[in-house]
Protein backbone atom coordinates (compact mmCIF):
# COMPACT_ATOMS: atom_id res chain seq x y z
CA UNK A 1 0.00 0.00 0.00
CA UNK A 2 1.53 3.45 -0.74
CA UNK A 3 1.13 5.80 1.59
CA UNK A 4 -0.58 9.23 0.77
CA UNK A 5 0.88 12.64 2.33
CA UNK A 6 -1.61 14.96 3.47
CA UNK A 7 -1.29 18.63 4.12
CA UNK A 8 -3.98 19.72 6.28
CA UNK A 9 -3.69 23.46 5.65
CA UNK A 10 -4.04 26.50 8.15
CA UNK A 11 -7.71 26.88 7.14
CA UNK A 12 -8.53 23.66 7.91
CA UNK A 13 -6.75 23.45 11.55
CA UNK A 14 -8.67 26.86 12.10
CA UNK A 15 -12.06 25.41 11.37
CA UNK A 16 -11.58 22.38 13.35
CA UNK A 17 -10.62 24.20 16.60
CA UNK A 18 -12.98 26.40 16.37
CA UNK A 19 -16.86 24.71 17.04
CA UNK A 20 -18.19 28.50 15.63
CA UNK A 21 -17.21 27.85 11.93
CA UNK A 22 -19.43 27.10 9.64
CA UNK A 23 -17.10 24.02 8.36
CA UNK A 24 -16.61 22.66 11.68
CA UNK A 25 -18.48 19.68 11.67
CA UNK A 26 -17.52 18.90 7.73
CA UNK A 27 -13.57 19.15 9.26
CA UNK A 28 -14.54 17.18 12.06
CA UNK A 29 -15.74 14.83 10.07
CA UNK A 30 -13.05 14.58 7.11
CA UNK A 31 -10.30 14.47 10.04
CA UNK A 32 -12.03 11.97 11.44
CA UNK A 33 -11.86 9.83 7.94
CA UNK A 34 -7.71 10.72 7.75
CA UNK A 35 -6.99 9.78 10.97
CA UNK A 36 -8.97 6.66 10.71
CA UNK A 37 -6.60 6.13 7.39
CA UNK A 38 -3.28 7.01 9.48
CA UNK A 39 -4.49 4.29 11.32
CA UNK A 40 -4.26 1.60 8.92
CA UNK A 41 -1.06 3.21 7.92
CA UNK A 42 -2.49 4.50 4.62
CA UNK A 43 -1.92 8.36 5.08
CA UNK A 44 0.66 10.88 6.27
CA UNK A 45 -0.60 13.72 7.89
CA UNK A 46 1.46 17.03 8.26
CA UNK A 47 0.87 20.66 9.12
CA UNK A 48 3.16 23.91 8.64
CA UNK A 49 4.82 24.47 11.99
CA UNK A 50 3.85 28.30 11.62
CA UNK A 51 0.39 27.11 11.81
CA UNK A 52 1.01 24.40 14.39
CA UNK A 53 3.21 27.30 16.75
CA UNK A 54 -0.33 28.94 17.22
CA UNK A 55 -2.57 26.57 18.73
CA UNK A 56 -3.39 25.80 21.91
CA UNK A 57 -0.99 23.16 23.22
CA UNK A 58 -3.20 20.78 24.47
CA UNK A 59 -5.02 20.96 20.66
CA UNK A 60 -1.84 20.32 19.30
CA UNK A 61 -0.99 16.95 21.58
CA UNK A 62 -4.46 15.51 21.50
CA UNK A 63 -6.35 16.53 18.82
CA UNK A 64 -3.37 16.60 16.63
CA UNK A 65 -1.37 13.76 17.52
CA UNK A 66 -0.61 12.32 14.52
CA UNK A 67 0.23 15.12 12.60
CA UNK A 68 4.26 15.89 11.67
CA UNK A 69 5.33 18.80 11.58
CA UNK A 70 6.76 20.34 8.64
CA UNK A 71 9.65 22.55 9.60
CA UNK A 72 9.29 26.37 7.97
CA UNK A 73 12.01 28.14 7.51
CA UNK A 74 13.49 31.82 6.21
CA UNK A 75 14.25 30.19 2.90
CA UNK A 76 10.77 28.61 2.72
CA UNK A 77 9.41 32.10 3.51
CA UNK A 78 11.61 33.89 0.54
CA UNK A 79 10.47 31.36 -2.14
CA UNK A 80 7.12 32.22 -0.93
CA UNK A 81 7.71 35.40 -1.72
CA UNK A 82 8.30 34.83 -5.08
CA UNK A 83 4.75 32.49 -6.00
CA UNK A 84 2.36 35.21 -7.71
CA UNK A 85 -0.64 32.69 -8.28
CA UNK A 86 -1.52 32.51 -4.68
CA UNK A 87 -4.54 34.50 -2.94
CA UNK A 88 -2.44 35.09 0.18
CA UNK A 89 0.79 34.63 1.36
CA UNK A 90 -0.77 31.68 3.40
CA UNK A 91 -1.18 29.98 0.77
CA UNK A 92 2.17 30.75 -1.33
CA UNK A 93 3.85 29.12 1.79
CA UNK A 94 1.69 26.34 1.69
CA UNK A 95 2.73 25.93 -2.01
CA UNK A 96 6.58 25.87 -1.04
CA UNK A 97 6.11 23.63 1.26
CA UNK A 98 3.93 21.32 -0.81
CA UNK A 99 6.37 21.46 -3.98
CA UNK A 100 9.40 20.76 -1.54
CA UNK A 101 8.04 18.26 0.19
CA UNK A 102 6.32 16.48 -2.59
CA UNK A 103 2.61 16.20 -0.83
CA UNK A 104 0.21 15.55 -3.48
CA UNK A 105 -2.89 16.21 -1.36
CA UNK A 106 -3.89 19.31 0.72
CA UNK A 107 -6.98 19.33 3.55
CA UNK A 108 -9.11 22.22 3.43
CA UNK A 109 -11.92 24.72 3.92
CA UNK A 110 -10.69 27.05 0.59
CA UNK A 111 -10.87 26.97 -2.90
CA UNK A 112 -7.14 28.42 -3.22
CA UNK A 113 -6.28 25.20 -3.50
CA UNK A 114 -8.13 23.83 -6.28
CA UNK A 115 -6.73 25.90 -9.71
CA UNK A 116 -3.50 23.54 -9.44
CA UNK A 117 -2.57 20.00 -9.61
CA UNK A 118 -3.30 18.51 -6.11
CA UNK A 119 -5.57 16.39 -4.84
CA UNK A 120 -7.91 19.12 -2.98
CA UNK A 121 -9.73 17.59 0.23
CA UNK A 122 -12.58 20.38 0.74
CA UNK A 123 -14.91 21.04 3.69
CA UNK A 124 -18.04 21.78 2.86
CA UNK A 125 -19.91 24.20 5.02
CA UNK A 126 -22.65 22.31 7.65
CA UNK A 127 -25.86 24.53 6.33
CA UNK A 128 -26.71 25.61 2.88
CA UNK A 129 -29.39 28.03 2.71
CA UNK A 130 -30.79 26.59 -0.62
CA UNK A 131 -28.61 23.31 -1.46
CA UNK A 132 -26.40 25.34 -3.57
CA UNK A 133 -22.72 24.52 -3.59
CA UNK A 134 -20.66 26.83 -2.17
CA UNK A 135 -19.17 29.16 -3.73
CA UNK A 136 -15.60 30.33 -3.12
CA UNK A 137 -13.91 34.13 -3.21
CA UNK A 138 -14.82 34.41 -6.52
CA UNK A 139 -12.24 31.77 -8.26
CA UNK A 140 -15.20 29.25 -9.54
CA UNK A 141 -14.27 29.51 -13.39
CA UNK A 142 -13.06 26.29 -13.69
CA UNK A 143 -15.65 24.23 -11.24
CA UNK A 144 -16.74 20.94 -12.80
CA UNK A 145 -20.59 20.20 -12.48
CA UNK A 146 -22.76 20.16 -9.24
CA UNK A 147 -20.72 19.45 -6.15
CA UNK A 148 -21.89 16.63 -3.76
CA UNK A 149 -25.04 16.66 -2.36
CA UNK A 150 -26.22 18.67 0.35
CA UNK A 151 -25.09 16.23 3.98
CA UNK A 152 -28.07 14.56 5.49
CA UNK A 153 -29.83 16.63 8.44
CA UNK A 154 -29.44 15.02 11.67
CA UNK A 155 -25.79 14.43 12.19
CA UNK B 1 -30.18 31.10 -53.09
CA UNK B 2 -27.70 33.38 -51.50
CA UNK B 3 -23.87 32.50 -50.23
CA UNK B 4 -25.20 32.92 -46.57
CA UNK B 5 -28.34 30.54 -47.02
CA UNK B 6 -25.69 27.51 -48.33
CA UNK B 7 -23.85 27.99 -45.19
CA UNK B 8 -26.89 28.12 -43.00
CA UNK B 9 -28.08 24.81 -44.84
CA UNK B 10 -25.02 22.96 -44.25
CA UNK B 11 -26.07 19.90 -42.30
CA UNK B 12 -22.89 20.13 -40.11
CA UNK B 13 -23.57 23.45 -38.72
CA UNK B 14 -27.38 23.36 -38.89
CA UNK B 15 -27.84 19.79 -37.40
CA UNK B 16 -28.34 19.74 -33.31
CA UNK B 17 -25.09 17.94 -32.51
CA UNK B 18 -25.54 13.75 -31.20
CA UNK B 19 -22.34 14.23 -29.49
CA UNK B 20 -22.90 13.79 -25.53
CA UNK B 21 -22.09 17.11 -24.17
CA UNK B 22 -19.25 16.09 -21.19
CA UNK B 23 -18.08 18.90 -18.74
CA UNK B 24 -14.86 20.68 -19.91
CA UNK B 25 -12.21 19.50 -17.31
CA UNK B 26 -10.26 22.31 -15.96
CA UNK B 27 -6.93 23.41 -16.95
CA UNK B 28 -4.87 23.47 -13.82
CA UNK B 29 -1.77 24.88 -13.23
CA UNK B 30 1.05 22.39 -12.19
CA UNK B 31 3.07 23.62 -8.79
CA UNK B 32 6.16 23.53 -9.94
CA UNK B 33 5.14 26.19 -12.54
CA UNK B 34 4.34 28.50 -9.57
CA UNK B 35 6.45 27.90 -7.44
CA UNK B 36 10.13 28.08 -8.28
CA UNK B 37 13.09 25.00 -7.50
CA UNK B 38 14.93 24.98 -4.92
CA UNK B 39 17.87 27.46 -6.18
CA UNK B 40 20.44 24.56 -4.65
CA UNK B 41 18.77 22.07 -6.71
CA UNK B 42 21.37 22.30 -9.10
CA UNK B 43 24.43 22.58 -6.93
CA UNK B 44 23.30 19.26 -5.32
CA UNK B 45 22.76 17.37 -8.64
CA UNK B 46 26.12 18.73 -9.77
CA UNK B 47 28.02 17.37 -6.67
CA UNK B 48 26.19 13.84 -6.99
CA UNK B 49 27.28 13.46 -10.79
CA UNK B 50 30.86 14.46 -9.36
CA UNK B 51 30.72 12.19 -6.43
CA UNK B 52 29.12 9.13 -8.26
CA UNK B 53 31.62 9.42 -11.29
CA UNK B 54 34.63 10.04 -8.82
CA UNK B 55 33.31 7.01 -6.68
CA UNK B 56 33.20 4.68 -9.98
CA UNK B 57 36.59 5.85 -10.75
CA UNK B 58 37.72 4.83 -7.30
CA UNK B 59 36.34 1.51 -7.71
CA UNK B 60 37.88 0.60 -11.10
CA UNK B 61 41.23 2.24 -10.08
CA UNK B 62 41.58 1.53 -6.40
CA UNK B 63 38.93 -0.83 -5.96
CA UNK B 64 36.14 -0.81 -3.65
CA UNK B 65 35.69 1.61 -0.43
CA UNK B 66 35.20 -1.28 2.57
CA UNK B 67 37.41 0.19 5.47
CA UNK B 68 35.50 2.08 8.06
CA UNK B 69 37.03 5.61 8.24
CA UNK B 70 37.09 5.53 4.25
CA UNK B 71 33.12 4.14 4.21
CA UNK B 72 32.38 6.78 6.65
CA UNK B 73 34.22 9.85 4.57
CA UNK B 74 32.54 9.07 1.56
CA UNK B 75 28.97 8.95 2.67
CA UNK B 76 29.85 11.99 5.11
CA UNK B 77 30.31 13.49 1.47
CA UNK B 78 27.81 12.24 0.04
CA UNK B 79 25.19 13.48 2.74
CA UNK B 80 26.80 16.56 2.71
CA UNK B 81 25.96 17.46 -0.94
CA UNK B 82 22.49 16.27 0.21
CA UNK B 83 22.04 18.91 2.45
CA UNK B 84 23.46 21.64 0.56
CA UNK B 85 21.33 24.54 1.20
CA UNK B 86 19.24 22.70 3.47
CA UNK B 87 17.93 24.78 6.59
CA UNK B 88 19.57 25.24 9.71
CA UNK B 89 17.37 22.67 11.43
CA UNK B 90 18.00 19.95 8.90
CA UNK B 91 21.83 20.47 9.59
CA UNK B 92 21.38 20.64 13.06
CA UNK B 93 19.42 17.01 12.62
CA UNK B 94 22.24 15.79 10.69
CA UNK B 95 24.79 16.52 13.19
CA UNK B 96 22.33 14.62 16.07
CA UNK B 97 22.11 11.82 13.85
CA UNK B 98 25.94 10.98 12.85
CA UNK B 99 26.35 11.41 16.35
CA UNK B 100 23.97 7.99 17.01
CA UNK B 101 25.13 6.30 13.73
CA UNK B 102 28.98 7.27 14.84
CA UNK B 103 28.02 5.13 18.54
CA UNK B 104 26.21 2.21 16.76
CA UNK B 105 29.53 1.60 14.40
CA UNK B 106 32.13 2.09 17.73
CA UNK B 107 29.87 -0.13 20.05
CA UNK B 108 30.02 -3.00 16.73
CA UNK B 109 33.52 -2.68 16.30
CA UNK B 110 34.03 -2.59 20.15
CA UNK B 111 32.14 -5.99 20.25
CA UNK B 112 34.91 -7.81 18.63
CA UNK B 113 37.07 -6.64 21.51
CA UNK B 114 34.60 -7.92 24.12
CA UNK B 115 33.94 -10.93 22.43
CA UNK B 116 37.51 -11.69 23.15
CA UNK B 117 37.69 -10.78 26.63
CA UNK B 118 34.53 -12.35 27.12
CA UNK B 119 36.13 -16.47 26.52
CA UNK B 120 32.82 -17.52 25.68
CA UNK B 121 33.17 -21.62 24.25
CA UNK B 122 33.85 -21.86 20.79
CA UNK B 123 31.03 -23.45 19.09
CA UNK B 124 33.00 -25.62 16.26
CA UNK B 125 30.58 -28.46 15.77
CA UNK B 126 27.42 -27.68 16.64
CA UNK B 127 26.65 -25.49 13.57
CA UNK B 128 28.26 -28.02 11.08
CA UNK B 129 25.87 -30.57 13.00
CA UNK B 130 22.58 -28.51 12.41
CA UNK B 131 23.76 -27.90 8.49
CA UNK B 132 23.82 -31.71 8.11
CA UNK B 133 20.84 -32.76 10.10
CA UNK B 134 18.96 -29.86 7.62
CA UNK B 135 20.37 -31.34 4.44
CA UNK B 136 19.83 -35.01 5.58
CA UNK B 137 23.81 -35.92 6.66
CA UNK B 138 25.35 -33.69 3.80
CA UNK B 139 27.82 -31.01 4.69
CA UNK B 140 26.47 -28.33 1.85
CA UNK B 141 29.87 -26.63 1.72
CA UNK B 142 31.50 -29.58 0.87
CA UNK B 143 28.89 -30.91 -1.29
CA UNK B 144 28.90 -27.25 -3.43
CA UNK B 145 32.78 -26.79 -3.59
CA UNK B 146 33.15 -30.73 -5.01
CA UNK B 147 29.96 -30.11 -8.10
CA UNK B 148 30.98 -26.72 -8.64
CA UNK B 149 34.27 -25.87 -7.78
CA UNK B 150 37.43 -25.67 -10.08
CA UNK B 151 40.76 -24.54 -8.54
CA UNK B 152 41.90 -24.19 -12.42
CA UNK B 153 38.66 -23.02 -13.88
CA UNK B 154 36.79 -19.77 -12.79
CA UNK B 155 33.20 -19.99 -14.10
CA UNK B 156 30.41 -17.78 -14.59
CA UNK B 157 29.25 -18.35 -11.23
CA UNK B 158 32.17 -18.17 -9.49
CA UNK B 159 31.86 -14.21 -10.70
CA UNK B 160 28.53 -13.78 -9.89
CA UNK B 161 28.83 -15.61 -6.51
CA UNK B 162 31.80 -13.16 -5.83
CA UNK B 163 30.03 -9.76 -7.31
CA UNK B 164 27.33 -10.92 -4.65
CA UNK B 165 29.34 -11.43 -1.78
CA UNK B 166 30.85 -7.86 -2.04
CA UNK B 167 27.71 -5.79 -2.48
CA UNK B 168 27.37 -6.41 1.05
CA UNK B 169 30.37 -3.46 1.52
CA UNK B 170 27.80 -1.29 -0.82
CA UNK B 171 24.56 -1.61 -0.64
CA UNK B 172 23.12 -0.95 2.73
CA UNK B 173 25.49 2.40 2.69
CA UNK B 174 24.28 3.21 -0.62
CA UNK B 175 20.56 2.63 0.76
CA UNK B 176 21.45 4.16 3.92
CA UNK B 177 22.96 7.61 2.66
CA UNK B 178 20.46 7.89 -0.78
CA UNK B 179 17.84 8.02 2.69
CA UNK B 180 19.31 9.69 4.52
CA UNK B 181 19.39 12.37 1.84
CA UNK B 182 16.19 12.36 0.58
CA UNK B 183 13.67 11.36 3.70
CA UNK B 184 14.63 11.47 6.94
CA UNK B 185 11.45 9.83 8.30
CA UNK B 186 12.31 6.51 6.29
CA UNK B 187 15.94 6.80 6.98
CA UNK B 188 14.63 6.55 10.81
CA UNK B 189 12.90 3.59 10.24
CA UNK B 190 15.74 1.97 7.89
CA UNK B 191 18.00 3.13 11.62
CA UNK B 192 15.78 1.58 13.94
CA UNK B 193 15.74 -2.00 11.66
CA UNK B 194 19.46 -1.91 11.36
CA UNK B 195 20.84 -0.79 14.52
CA UNK B 196 18.46 -4.07 15.92
CA UNK B 197 20.00 -6.24 13.55
CA UNK B 198 23.61 -5.22 14.51
CA UNK B 199 22.73 -5.35 18.25
CA UNK B 200 21.29 -8.32 18.18
CA UNK B 201 24.17 -9.85 16.09
CA UNK B 202 26.92 -8.53 18.70
CA UNK B 203 25.63 -10.15 21.12
CA UNK B 204 25.43 -13.32 19.47
CA UNK B 205 29.06 -12.89 18.60
CA UNK B 206 29.85 -12.33 21.97
CA UNK B 207 27.99 -15.12 23.86
CA UNK B 208 27.94 -17.33 20.54
CA UNK B 209 31.35 -17.30 19.01
CA UNK B 210 31.08 -19.66 16.07
CA UNK B 211 33.48 -20.48 13.93
CA UNK B 212 33.02 -20.85 9.96
CA UNK B 213 33.42 -23.43 7.70
CA UNK B 214 36.55 -22.54 6.30
CA UNK B 215 38.11 -22.31 9.86
CA UNK B 216 36.44 -25.46 10.54
CA UNK B 217 38.09 -27.79 7.79
CA UNK B 218 41.83 -25.77 8.50
CA UNK B 219 42.20 -25.23 12.22
CA UNK B 220 39.71 -28.58 13.62
CA UNK B 221 39.86 -30.67 10.62
CA UNK B 222 36.33 -31.90 11.47
CA UNK B 223 35.33 -30.89 7.83
CA UNK B 224 36.88 -32.43 4.22
CA UNK B 225 39.27 -30.06 2.58
CA UNK B 226 37.70 -26.49 1.75
CA UNK B 227 38.78 -23.41 -0.10
CA UNK B 228 38.21 -20.35 0.73
CA UNK B 229 38.19 -18.83 -2.85
CA UNK B 230 35.61 -15.78 -2.54
CA UNK B 231 37.92 -12.97 -3.85
CA UNK B 232 38.93 -15.47 -7.63
CA UNK B 233 35.37 -14.17 -9.18
CA UNK B 234 36.01 -10.93 -8.51
CA UNK B 235 40.14 -10.90 -9.44
CA UNK B 236 38.48 -12.50 -12.66
CA UNK B 237 36.40 -9.38 -12.95
CA UNK B 238 39.26 -7.15 -13.02
CA UNK B 239 38.82 -5.43 -9.83
CA UNK B 240 41.73 -6.77 -8.02
CA UNK B 241 42.45 -3.76 -6.27
CA UNK B 242 39.30 -4.48 -3.86
CA UNK B 243 40.16 -8.09 -3.37
CA UNK B 244 43.63 -6.48 -1.41
CA UNK B 245 41.61 -4.07 0.48
CA UNK B 246 39.14 -7.05 1.25
CA UNK B 247 42.30 -9.32 2.35
CA UNK B 248 43.78 -7.27 4.41
CA UNK B 249 40.37 -6.72 6.31
CA UNK B 250 39.75 -10.28 6.69
CA UNK B 251 42.94 -9.61 9.14
CA UNK B 252 41.55 -7.15 11.38
CA UNK B 253 37.83 -8.42 11.31
CA UNK B 254 37.09 -11.16 14.01
CA UNK B 255 37.31 -14.82 12.38
CA UNK B 256 34.58 -16.53 14.61
CA UNK B 257 31.51 -14.25 14.46
CA UNK B 258 29.95 -16.62 12.10
CA UNK B 259 26.65 -16.83 14.18
CA UNK B 260 24.46 -14.80 12.60
CA UNK B 261 25.58 -13.93 8.66
CA UNK B 262 25.60 -10.15 8.66
CA UNK B 263 26.15 -11.17 5.22
CA UNK B 264 22.94 -12.90 4.59
CA UNK B 265 21.49 -10.30 6.59
CA UNK B 266 21.88 -7.61 4.99
CA UNK B 267 21.08 -8.92 1.43
CA UNK B 268 17.60 -9.54 3.04
CA UNK B 269 17.66 -6.78 4.91
CA UNK B 270 17.88 -3.86 1.90
CA UNK B 271 15.34 -6.01 -0.22
CA UNK B 272 12.83 -6.54 2.50
CA UNK B 273 13.30 -2.82 3.53
CA UNK B 274 12.21 -1.21 0.00
CA UNK B 275 9.54 -4.32 -0.93
CA UNK B 276 6.38 -2.60 -0.35
CA UNK B 277 7.61 0.44 -2.68
CA UNK B 278 7.98 -2.23 -5.50
CA UNK B 279 4.90 -3.01 -7.69
CA UNK B 280 5.27 -5.65 -9.74
CA UNK B 281 4.98 -9.25 -8.18
CA UNK B 282 8.04 -10.22 -10.65
CA UNK B 283 10.07 -7.98 -9.62
CA UNK B 284 9.54 -8.46 -6.20
CA UNK B 285 9.90 -12.50 -6.34
CA UNK B 286 13.26 -11.31 -8.39
CA UNK B 287 14.86 -9.07 -5.69
CA UNK B 288 13.75 -11.86 -2.88
CA UNK B 289 15.68 -14.16 -4.82
CA UNK B 290 18.96 -11.72 -3.80
CA UNK B 291 19.21 -13.62 -0.30
CA UNK B 292 19.01 -16.65 -1.88
CA UNK B 293 22.00 -16.21 -4.00
CA UNK B 294 23.78 -14.46 -1.11
CA UNK B 295 23.01 -17.37 1.21
CA UNK B 296 24.33 -20.10 -1.86
CA UNK B 297 27.31 -18.10 -2.45
CA UNK B 298 28.62 -17.58 1.19
CA UNK B 299 27.88 -21.55 2.00
CA UNK B 300 29.62 -22.54 -1.35
CA UNK B 301 33.08 -19.93 -0.39
CA UNK B 302 32.72 -22.22 3.13
CA UNK B 303 32.42 -18.64 4.49
CA UNK B 304 29.43 -19.58 6.46
CA UNK B 305 26.75 -22.63 7.18
CA UNK B 306 23.54 -22.40 6.08
CA UNK B 307 22.30 -22.08 9.95
CA UNK B 308 24.26 -19.20 10.29
CA UNK B 309 22.29 -17.40 7.16
CA UNK B 310 19.52 -18.59 8.46
CA UNK B 311 19.57 -17.00 12.05
CA UNK B 312 20.62 -13.72 10.01
CA UNK B 313 17.59 -13.87 8.23
CA UNK B 314 15.03 -14.73 11.38
CA UNK B 315 16.81 -11.70 13.45
CA UNK B 316 16.38 -9.22 10.02
CA UNK B 317 12.39 -10.79 9.97
CA UNK B 318 11.63 -10.25 13.58
CA UNK B 319 13.46 -6.56 13.85
CA UNK B 320 11.20 -5.76 11.23
CA UNK B 321 7.92 -7.78 12.69
CA UNK B 322 9.04 -6.03 16.41
CA UNK B 323 9.10 -2.19 14.58
CA UNK B 324 6.30 -2.77 12.47
CA UNK B 325 4.43 -3.59 15.42
CA UNK B 326 5.23 -0.93 17.57
CA UNK B 327 4.63 1.65 14.70
CA UNK B 328 1.50 0.58 14.34
CA UNK B 329 0.79 0.65 18.22
CA UNK B 330 2.07 4.19 17.92
CA UNK B 331 -0.15 5.23 15.21
CA UNK B 332 -3.19 3.26 17.29
CA UNK B 333 -2.23 5.18 20.59
CA UNK B 334 -1.80 9.10 18.41
CA UNK B 335 -5.33 7.65 16.58
CA UNK B 336 -7.11 6.80 19.84
CA UNK B 337 -5.87 10.40 21.76
CA UNK B 338 -7.19 12.02 18.82
CA UNK B 339 -10.62 10.20 19.00
CA UNK B 340 -11.22 11.19 22.56
CA UNK B 341 -10.36 14.46 22.37
CA UNK B 342 -12.30 14.59 19.53
CA UNK B 343 -15.20 13.04 21.43
CA UNK B 344 -15.48 10.08 19.01
CA UNK B 345 -15.70 6.29 20.09
CA UNK B 346 -12.28 4.51 20.49
CA UNK B 347 -11.58 1.58 17.89
CA UNK B 348 -9.40 -1.70 18.03
CA UNK B 349 -6.68 -2.46 16.78
CA UNK B 350 -6.82 -1.74 12.73
CA UNK B 351 -6.78 -5.26 10.67
CA UNK B 352 -4.09 -5.42 8.03
CA UNK B 353 -5.54 -4.92 4.53
CA UNK B 354 -8.79 -3.13 6.25
CA UNK B 355 -10.79 -0.54 3.86
CA UNK B 356 -10.00 2.97 5.15
CA UNK B 357 -12.38 5.46 4.44
CA UNK B 358 -12.18 7.76 1.40
CA UNK B 359 -13.46 11.29 0.60
CA UNK B 360 -16.25 10.04 -0.93
CA UNK B 361 -17.67 8.29 2.07
CA UNK B 362 -17.44 11.06 4.38
CA UNK B 363 -20.27 13.75 4.30
CA UNK B 364 -19.74 17.40 3.63
CA UNK B 365 -16.34 16.42 1.80
CA UNK B 366 -15.52 17.14 -1.44
CA UNK B 367 -12.67 15.66 -3.54
CA UNK B 368 -11.24 17.93 -6.61
CA UNK B 369 -9.29 15.79 -8.18
CA UNK B 370 -5.78 17.03 -8.97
Amino acid sequence: MRVRSVLLEQSFITALLDEQSPTHTATKDIYSALVERYRAGADRLFALSTVLAKLPREFRRNALAPVLTLHVARQHHNAARRVPAASSPDVALALVMLRRNRIRTVATTSCDFDGFDLVVLRAQPDELDDGAPPQSDGYVSYEIGPLPAQRPTGR
Amino acid sequence: MSESTIELADPQISAPSTEPSWPQRPIKKSISAVVARDPWFAARLVGFTVFVVAYIWWFVVRGLIIDRISVAISVGIFIVIGHLGRPARRWALLAFDSLGYLVMWLAYEESRGWADQAGFPLQVEAPRNIDRFLFLGTDPSVWLQRHFYNPDQIYWYDKVASATYFTHFILPVIALAVLWVTSHREWARFMKRFATLLFVACTMFILLPTVPPWMADRDFHILPSLARHTGRGFSALGLKGFVNTWRSALTWGNAVAAMPSLHAGFSLFVPAFFLPRIKPVSLKVLVLTFPIIMLTSLVYFAEHYVIDGLVGWTIVGSSFLFWGWFERRQRRVRADRTRAFLGQPLLGQPLLGQEVPGCQEVPGCQEVPG
